[in-house]
């Protein structure tokens, strides 16, 4: 069998390469919360967040005081973001997009793992350029975004160790279990031989007992663990 | 003429055992400790029933498994799965095995289950046919 890739334990590997692993870390409800809680904090009319596993975007969640804007819309929105660095700002939306319903102002920000990879966008839109739009509101957001994301990866890094420990505890079992069956086969088939004395018929009997009560042990230790998860 | 048992296994010791005990009961045992040929080694032994280890380098046991059964000469082969997997039964109705025997097993065990497959296999009859 394929040994346990030891450095699947290595912190600094532990950042992930594939988006889809990052996004599919993170409960949607704890999506939703986070999409409410920028709405509040930041009292733009609208608050989404996209995202991309490199291939494919989805709409994740979303913050709306008003109607709705189209799903494809704020894809193509997030679309332009995915490629950036840092902000994407549109501060006469409906002169670019048809689709923009009563918005005219957009930031977005692409949402990155510390590897670098893009994993979605953040977006934020107004009817018109809020009188607060300063440069210290983008710091915040900048800030913010940066939380979302060691929220994530800290999210992943925390499921990535529980993977391994479960793929740990199912090597540890099997490895186990492979000499149980060596041990317990050897003194059935030492049982069988003719004009064997008592005592080691006995002995034979002692150590099948021992390999089933091992056996035993390891059935508890595994249910335990799958309990604990 | 002796039933041929064509058994995967990746510890030399529980291979070496399981051809004791098998061929103790008068089966024609082959073995092999990789799985990545199963088509050619299936074609090469033509087995009356395969035991198939699952962890088992390079491809494993369930991808294996797959490969033989794709083939149409090869479907009616009974195909046991034995491992110390926890997941056995799940593992066996997924990839349609005939049975499994899951690991530690007693001397018992495995000749009932080679014995009570190789007897129900409809391909064991139909290979054994004269032309």
């Amino acid at each position: 069998m394929n040994e346990i890739n030891q450095s699947a334990l290595n912190d600094k590997e532990i950042i992930p390469e594939n988006p889809a692993d990052v996004i599919q870390s993170i409960y949607e409800e704890d999506y939703d919360w986070l999409t409410k809680q920028i709405a509040t904090l930041f009292g733009f009319s609208g608050v989404f967040m996209t995202l991309s596993d490199g291939q494919q975007s989805q709409l994740k969640s979303y913050a709306w005081k008003k109607e709705q804007l189209p799903e494809a819309f704020l894809h193509t929105l997030s679309a332009t973001v995915y490629e950036k660095d840092d902000f994407r700002i549109i501060e006469s939306l409906s002169t670019q997009y048809t689709g923009s319903g009563t918005s005219d102002f957009f930031v977005g920000i692409p949402l990155k793992t510390k590897a670098g990879v893009t994993i979605g966008a953040l977006g934020l839109l107004n009817e018109k350029m809020p009188a607060a739009y300063t440069e210290d509101l983008l710091g915040q957001l900048r800030i913010l975004v940066t939380l979302v994301m060691d929220n994530v990866e800290l999210r992943y890094t925390q499921k990535s160790a529980e993977n391994s420990q479960k793929m740990v505890n199912r090597k540890f079992t099997h490895d186990l279990r492979n000499p149980l069956t060596v041990i317990s086969l050897n003194a059935e088939i030492i049982k069988m031989e003719a004009n064997l004395p008592d005592g080691i018929r006995e002995m034979c009997d002692q150590v099948k007992q021992a390999t089933s009560s091992m056996n035993q042990l390891i059935d508890d230790f595994s249910a335990i663990q799958k309990n604990a998860r | 003429m002796k039933k041929c048992v064509l058994i995967y296994e990746d510890d030399l010791d529980i291979m070496q055992l399981c051809k004791i005990i098998l061929t103790a009961s008068n089966y024609q045992v082959e073995t092999r400790n990789t799985c990545e040929n199963i088509v050619a080694d299936v074609k090469e032994v033509n087995p009356d029933i395969i035991l198939m280890d699952l962890w088992i380098p390079e491809i494993g046991g369930e991808q294996a498994i797959l490969l033989v059964k794709k083939e149409e000469a090869f479907r009616d082969i009974p195909i046991v799965i034995f491992s110390a997997n926890e997941e056995l039964d799940t593992i066996c109705k997924r990839i349609d095995a005939s049975g499994y025997l899951k690991k530690p097993f007693d001397i018992m065990d495995l000749k009932n289950i080679i014995q009570l497959h190789v007897k129900e296999g409809k391909y064991s009859e139909q290979h054994q046919q004269p032309i």
